[in-house]
């Protein structure tokens, strides 16, 4: 993996795919629900480490595709964090 | 220093409910929610958090005050609206479309919360509130939003400031900053809710879940109120 690319939805510009970026957007849902900060980056972690399985058989995917996986497996580990990742874009 | 609020009269009402309806629009509460989730997500310390939120506050109640004594203003000097027919016509049909185009328009289809604007201020909105670190940023964003959303707010700002152009000076005043202070209260709560340790997602929960009740509640009040300003005014004198 790490070949795959992130088309952004707003550019519609392919670029590579940016784990740290991802990690940071879910450790910031996990804080937002008032998470401790360690427990938010090893949640983060283990997302991360899902989302990039999960990339291993794709080349290109939008930013809309990460943040859908990202959200669920979220979900799984926290119920509140992932509806916040999951919400994010849509609360204005 | 008496004040003579009974003045008001059959008015009283359609303020308050103007001013239901004012507090129903979300477009303040949202980016007030949206500040507050980039301020706790980037691991701001709490009474940051605190400052940016009640500055922001602070900055749509300005607006709110500078907006309605504007307005006043107009309908006390430029179309005094209590000698002139046409004004009410004018302001009558205003809320009455204004409350149509809340039933139809207000809320976009989907999940979330997400509002009638364009999606490219939105964007632009959002940065904002993330790149947010001080609170003179926070005083203009809030200030920024009330403006961004007087195609709606317009409708119960006229309807307040029409009522209180014809009360006396002090009643008038005292009138302003009231309606001000109480459409800003949806802001306070939220700015307690966050201090008060609440997540964020419980308020978006809660705004989420209610949202047609709040659409359909504050578009009606406003065709409702349009409709009993134009019978006392209008076929109540004819």
């Amino acid at each position: 993996m790490n070949d795959a690319h992130i088309i952004k939805r707003r550019t519609g510009l392919p670029e590579p795919f940016d784990p740290l970026k991802l990690h940071s957007s879910i450790v910031a849902a996990c804080l937002a629900v008032r998470t401790l900060e360690g427990e938010a980056h090893v949640t983060a972690e283990r997302v991360c480490r899902h989302v990039i399985d999960w990339l291993t058989t794709k080349s290109e995917v939008t930013s809309a595709d990460i943040r859908r996986i990202a959200a669920a497996h979220l979900t799984n580990y926290h119920a509140e964090a992932g509806y916040m990742y999951e919400h994010h874009p849509l609360m204005v | 220093m008496n004040f003579n609020l009974d003045a008001l009269g059959p008015y009283a009402l359609v303020i308050v409910a103007g001013l239901f309806a004012h507090a129903c629009f979300q477009l303040s509460a949202s980016m007030l929610t949206l500040l507050g989730s980039h301020a706790i997500g980037a691991g701001k310390r709490h009474s940051t958090v605190l400052k940016l939120s009640l500055s922001y506050g602070l900055g749509a109640f300005v607006a709110t005050l500078g907006l309605l004594a504007s307005l006043t203003y107009f309908f006390t000097s430029v179309v005094p609206v209590n000698q002139t027919s046409i004004a009410w016509i004018i302001v009558c049909a205003l809320v009455v479309l204004v409350g149509w185009i809340v039933l139809l328009t207000y809320y976009r289809r989907g999940k979330g919360t997400q509002l009638w604007l364009p999606r490219s201020f939105i964007e632009f909105a959002s940065s904002r509130a993330k790149k947010t670190k001080n609170v003179f940023e926070s005083f203009s964003l809030g200030l920024t939003m009330v403006i961004a959303e007087l195609p709606f707010l317009i409708a119960p700002l006229a309807v307040a400031a029409s009522v209180l152009s014809g009360e006396p000076n002090l009643e008038r005043t005292i009138g302003i900053f009231a309606y001000a202070v109480a459409a800003c209260l949806p802001l306070l709560v939220i700015t307690l809710l966050i201090g008060g340790g609440h997540k964020i997602s419980t308020i978006q929960r809660w705004r989420e879940q209610n949202k047609q009740f709040l659409q359909w509640t504050s578009g009606l009040t406003l065709i409702l109120i349009g409709v009993y300003l134009f019978a006392i005014n209008i076929w109540g004198k004819s």
